[in-house]
C-alpha cells in the first residue's frame, strides 16, 4: 500500500474555490485493502489506508512487508470474488450482420436501464459497441446469427456459433469505429452512461424550441442582432491612433485610455444567455454549406433515474479523434466554432448566469417544454395505471429542490471581480474532445471563451479609495480589502 | 498590507500615458475656481513631456532598448514594460549590485519613494536567493527525519511503532516550516548586510566618482516598442520609423505576419486592460497578469494560431502540461484576417497601420485537461 500509493491525503475535500485549479492529482487510486476487507469477511486486513510514499527501497524487512501487504490485498480481492455467470442466468446475444447490430431474444439484467432498445416483440436492440461492451463484461454471450436460418423463420437461431473476444473485435468496421468503442467502454466502466449521437433515443431533447417556433424566436432575438456584428471601426476610434490625438482630446481616467484602445482589434462574441444562444442556433440554420464536425457522444453523469427513452439533455457532448490517423486532424478555429455551434446539452454557463435554473423547464421535448412533456406522459400513464414513472419523476424533482438551495447561495455572494475571473476560467459552450493514441485515451475540455467582452483593468483614483473596474460598467469599491 | 499600500501608490497608472487627474476641485458657486480649472484643464496634456528614446542594437536580430535609468524605471512603473537585461524582470541590477558592493545601503527600489519598509528593500531576486535557501535547509530537515525512520526499520521496529514516529514527524516538520516562515519577516534586514571582499572585476563598474556605473539597460519586445508608439505616443520613434527598422522596405506578407498576429493579440489583451508579458518561460506566447507582476500570478497563458491552423496533438498537450503544472489556464487565442494578404501587405508599406491591425479579428478557446473521475459528481 505504501509503495503503491501516492500521498494524496487532501484528495477527499476538494475546496469549491479551488475546483478549477485542480489539475495536478487526478486519478483516485484504488484502495484495495478497502474493497478486500469486504470480500474476506474475517476483515483482519486493516492497513492505514494512506500513507507516506517510500521513495526507494531501503532493504528493510518492514518495507517488504507492507508491500506484500499491499499486494496481498490486491489479489485476495480478485481471487475471492465469483467469476463467471451461471447458466440459469445466462444472457445469449446474436450478432445480426446486416443491421451490424446484436439481439437479445430473452433480455434480463439492470444494463437494459441505459442500454439498447426494446422492438415489438420484447427483443431488445443492442448497438454494437454495447454489445462488445456487455460481452467484455461477462454480461452477455455474444452468438454469431447465420444467415441461412433467414430463410427458414422457424429455424431463426438454430444455427449459432459462439464468438470469442477477437471475434468480436474483428467485427469492427473501422477503426474509427474501434476508437469510438473504447472511449465508450472507458466512460461507461466509470459509471457514466455515453449514448451515441446518430443513435435513435425514444424522444430528443434539445436545449432549444423546434422549428415551428423559429419564426416567433427570429422576431424574439432580431433584436440581438447587434451583438453579433463585429465591431465596427469608427471615426473616433482611428483617430485615437492619430498623432495630434492628444492635443486636441484629454482623458481624464484610465478607463477612457482604454477605450480609445479598444477599438481597434475585432473580437468574436459568443453568446452567452438564452436568447443568444436561441439566436445562434436560428442563424446556423439559416446558413447553408458550412462545415459540420459530427458529434460522437451524448453523455450523461451517474443517475440512478435515468430513463433511457426519455434522457433529458446530456451533461457532456463528446468528439472522437484519432491522433495517427492521417484523414483527421485537430479542429481549426473554424471547426471548432461549428462545433460549439451544433451544441445542445446543459450549458452549465447558465447557472452563473441564473442559478436556480431548471432544466426541464428550458428544453424542449417535440416542441414544447420537457417538464410540460414529462407530466403529459406521467398523467397518460397514471391512466394506464402505472404509477411508476411519475413517481421517480417527483422524487427526482424533489432531489433537486433540496441540494440546489444550498450551491445557489454560496454563488451568488460572489464578487463580481471572482464572478469574472469564473466566467473568463471557465467559458461558454463546450464539449470534451477525446483524444485516441495508440489505445491510450486523454480527454480535452474545449470551451469558447470570450475576452473581448470583459474588461479587467484597474482604475485608480485621486483619493486613496481605489476603484476596480469590473464588467465593462460596474465598479466596486475595494477600499475594505486594501485597508486589511 | 503596508507593501500592497506602496505599491498602490508606486503602480498607480496602469499605462505610461497619464489620465489627467491632477484638476482642481470645481466649487459651483466660486466662478474664480471655474477660470483656475479651465487653465489647468487646457495646460494639462495627456501626453509626455519628454518622449521616451530608444536605441537599435544587433545585426542579426534587433534588440530595442532603453538606456536612460529614470525612463528605464517609468517604463516598468507605468504598466511594467520591457525586462532588465541582467534582472528576472525589473531593471534592479544597479540597486542590487551597489547594496553588494557596500556604495548604498538602500537599494535602487527605494528611490522611487518606498523608503523605511524592511520589507521592501529586498529585491525579488534576493526573496527567490533567501526561499531557495529555506527550500533546502527544509529538504535537508526532512531527508534528517528519513534516515531517523529508517534507522527505526533497520532496528525492526513495528508497524505501530513507525506510525506514531510518521506522526511526530509530520509535526515536526510543520513546525519548522512555520518557524522559517516566521523568521523571514524579522531576519530579513540582517541578512542583508553581511560582509563582503571586493574583487578586482568590481573596481572596472565605477566611473572615476566612485558611483557605479549603469550597464544594465531595459529591452522591449517588438510588439512593445510598437505598442508604446503606434498605440500611445511614448516612444520618440514613429510607428513607421518602428516598422523600418524591424523589417526590410521589401518585406513579404510572409515575413510581417507572424509579427502582425502577435502585435494583434498583444494589443487586444492590452486594450482590455490585462498586462500581457512574455510567455517564454511556459512554453507560450504571452501571460495575463491582471494588474501586474508584484500584484498576482498571471492567471492566462495565451498561445497565438491562425484561425485556419491544426497542429499535432502533441503540440497542444505539451503545452497544456506545462500551463496546468503552473496552475493557470491555457488560451489559444485564433487570430483571422479579413482582407487579402495583398492589401494587408500594401497597408503596411503605406504605414496604414490602424487599417491593417483593425482588419483582424481573435476569438479564444479554452483548452483544459478533463478528467472523467473528477466530473462524475
Amino acid at each position: 500500500m505504501q509503495l503503491s500509493e501516492k500521498k494524496n491525503g487532501q484528495q477527499g475535500t476538494i475546496d469549491p474555490e479551488l475546483d478549477d485549479e485542480e489539475e495536478e492529482e487526478e486519478e483516485i487510486y484504488q484502495d484495495w485493502s478497502q474493497v478486500a476487507s469486504l470480500v474476506n469477511k474475517n476483515a483482519a486486513l486493516s492497513l492505514p489506508r494512506r500513507g507516506e510514499k517510500d521513495y526507494e527501497p531501503d532493504g528493510t524487512d518492514l518495507q517488504e512487508v507492507l508491500l506484500y501487504r499491499a499486494r496481498k490485498a490486491m489479489f485476495d480481492t480478485i481471487s475471492d470474488s465469483i467469476r463467471g455467470t451461471t447458466v440459469k442466468s445466462q444472457v445469449k446475444g446474436y450478432y445480426v450482420p446486416h443491421r451490424h447490430q446484436a439481439v437479445l431474444p430473452k433480455p434480463k439484467g439492470s444494463f437494459m436501464q441505459t442500454m439498447g432498445r426494446a422492438d415489438n416483440s420484447g427483443e431488445l436492440w443492442l448497438e454494437f459497441h454495447e454489445f462488445v461492451y456487455l460481452a467484455e463484461r461477462g454480461t452477455i454471450l455474444p452468438y454469431y446469427k447465420l444467415q441461412s436460418g433467414s430463410k427458414h423463420e422457424s429455424s431463426d437461431y438454430d444455427v449459432e456459433i459462439m464468438l470469442s473476444m477477437e471475434d468480436l473485435y474483428s467485427l469492427f468496421s473501422t477503426q474509427h469505429e474501434m476508437d469510438e468503442y473504447f472511449v465508450f467502454a472507458h466512460l461507461k466502466r466509470l459509471g457514466f452512461i455515453p449514448k451515441q449521437c446518430r443513435q435513435d433515443m425514444g424522444v430528443t431533447t434539445s436545449y432549444y424550441p423546434s422549428s415551428t417556433r423559429q419564426n416567433n424566436l427570429h422576431i424574439i432575438s432580431s433584436r440581438f442582432f447587434s451583438l453579433f456584428k463585429i465591431q465596427q471601426i469608427s471615426l473616433f476610434s482611428g483617430f485615437f491612433y492619430r498623432k495630434w490625438n492628444f492635443f486636441f482630446l484629454k482623458y481624464r481616467t484610465s478607463p477612457q485610455l482604454y477605450q480609445g484602445l479598444n477599438r481597434l482589434i475585432r473580437s468574436v462574441t459568443v453568446p452567452k444567455t438564452r436568447d443568444e444562444l436561441w439566436y445562434s442556433r436560428f442563424r446556423r440554420q439559416q446558413e447553408r454549406g458550412k462545415i459540420e464536425v459530427p458529434l460522437t457522444f451524448n453523455v450523461w453523469k451517474p443517475c440512478a433515474n435515468f430513463k433511457k427513452k426519455n434522457p433529458g439533455l446530456p451533461d457532456f457532448q463528446i468528439i472522437v479523434y484519432n491522433k495517427n490517423d492521417k484523414s483527421q486532424h485537430f479542429p481549426t478555429c473554424k471547426e471548432l466554432r461549428s462545433i460549439f455551434a451544433s451544441l445542445d446539452y446543459k450549458f452549465e454557463f447558465l447557472n452563473e448566469v441564473k442559478d436556480d435554473l431548471d432544466w426541464d423547464a428550458n428544453s424542449y421535448v417535440e416542441g414544447i417544454s420537457r417538464s410540460q412533456y414529462n407530466t403529459k406522459t406521467a398523467s397518460k400513464s397514471r391512466n394506464e395505471k402505472n404509477t411508476l414513472p411519475s413517481k421517480s419523476l417527483t422524487k427526482f424533482d424533489s432531489q433537486k429542490e433540496t441540494v440546489k438551495p444550498n450551491s445557489k447561495k454560496k454563488s451568488k455572494t460572489y464578487p463580481p471581480h471572482i464572478q469574472q475571473k469564473r466566467r473568463l476560467k471557465a467559458g461558454y459552450r463546450s464539449f470534451i474532445l477525446a483524444i485516441m493514441d495508440n489505445g491510450l485515451i486523454s480527454f480535452v475540455k474545449m470551451s469558447e471563451a470570450d475576452f473581448g467582452s470583459e474588461n479587467v483593468w484597474y482604475t485608480p483614483s485621486s483619493q486613496s479609495k481605489p476603484e476596480r473596474k469590473v464588467n465593462g460598467g460596474k465598479a466596486i469599491k475595494k477600499a475594505t480589502l486594501n485597508k486589511t | 498590507m503596508s507593501k500592497g499600500r506602496v505599491n498602490q501608490k508606486r503602480y498607480k497608472y496602469p499605462l505610461p500615458i497619464h489620465p489627467v487627474d491632477d484638476l482642481p476641485d470645481l466649487i459651483l458657486h466660486n466662478p474664480i475656481s471655474w477660470i483656475y480649472w479651465t487653465y489647468r484643464f487646457f495646460k494639462s496634456t495627456n501626453a509626455l513631456n519628454k518622449k521616451i528614446h530608444v536605441d537599435f542594437i544587433g545585426d542579426t536580430t534587433l534588440h530595442i532598448i532603453v538606456q536612460d535609468d529614470e525612463q528605464m524605471l517609468y517604463l516598468w512603473d507605468n504598466g511594467f514594460f520591457g525586462t532588465g537585461q541582467f534582472s528576472r524582470s525589473e531593471p534592479t541590477w544597479r540597486g542590487r549590485t551597489e547594496v553588494k558592493l557596500g556604495l548604498n545601503d538602500d537599494p535602487r527600489q527605494i528611490q522611487s519613494g518606498t523608503k523605511n519598509d524592511a520589507e521592501n528593500q529586498l529585491t525579488l531576486e534576493k526573496i527567490t536567493q533567501q526561499r531557495r535557501q529555506q527550500r533546502s535547509e527544509f529538504k535537508k530537515e526532512r531527508a534528517r527525519l528519513e534516515k531517523e525512520l529508517l534507522a527505526l526499520r533497520k532496528k525492526g521496529g513495528q508497524i505501530d511503532g513507525e506510525t506514531i514516529l510518521l506522526e511526530k514527524q509530520r509535526e515536526s516538520l510543520r513546525k519548522f516550516k512555520l518557524k522559517q516562515t516566521e523568521g523571514t519577516k524579522t531576519v530579513a534586514q540582517p541578512q542583508d548586510v553581511y560582509e563582503f571582499n571586493p574583487r578586482n572585476e568590481d573596481n572596472d563598474l565605477l566611473d572615476e566618482n566612485g558611483e557605479l556605473k549603469q550597464l544594465e539597460s531595459l529591452e522591449l519586445m517588438p510588439v512593445e516598442a510598437l505598442f508604446l508608439t503606434f498605440a500611445l505616443p511614448v516612444l520618440e520613434i514613429s510607428p513607421a520609423n518602428l516598422a523600418g527598422k524591424l523589417f526590410q522596405p521589401g518585406a513579404k506578407y510572409e515575413d510581417i505576419h507572424s509579427f502582425v498576429r502577435s502585435y494583434v493579440i498583444y494589443h487586444h489583451y492590452r486594450s482590455h486592460g490585462w498586462c500581457v508579458r512574455s510567455g517564454i518561460k511556459f512554453g507560450c506566447d504571452y501571460l495575463l497578469y491582471k494588474r501586474g507582476p508584484p500584484f498576482q500570478h498571471a492567471e492566462f497563458c495565451v498561445m497565438g494560431l491562425d484561425h485556419d491552423a491544426s497542429k499535432d496533438y502533441t503540440w497542444y498537450s505539451s503545452i497544456a502540461r506545462v500551463v496546468g503544472g503552473a496552475k493557470k489556464t491555457f488560451v489559444l487565442c485564433y487570430v483571422e484576417r479579413l482582407i487579402p494578404e495583398k492589401e494587408a501587405i500594401a497597408l503596411w508599406k503605406s504605414h496604414k497601420f490602424t487599417k491593417l491591425f483593425n482588419s483582424y479579428q481573435v476569438g479564444e478557446v479554452l483548452y483544459r485537461r478533463w478528467v472523467p473521475g473528477r466530473n462524475r459528481d
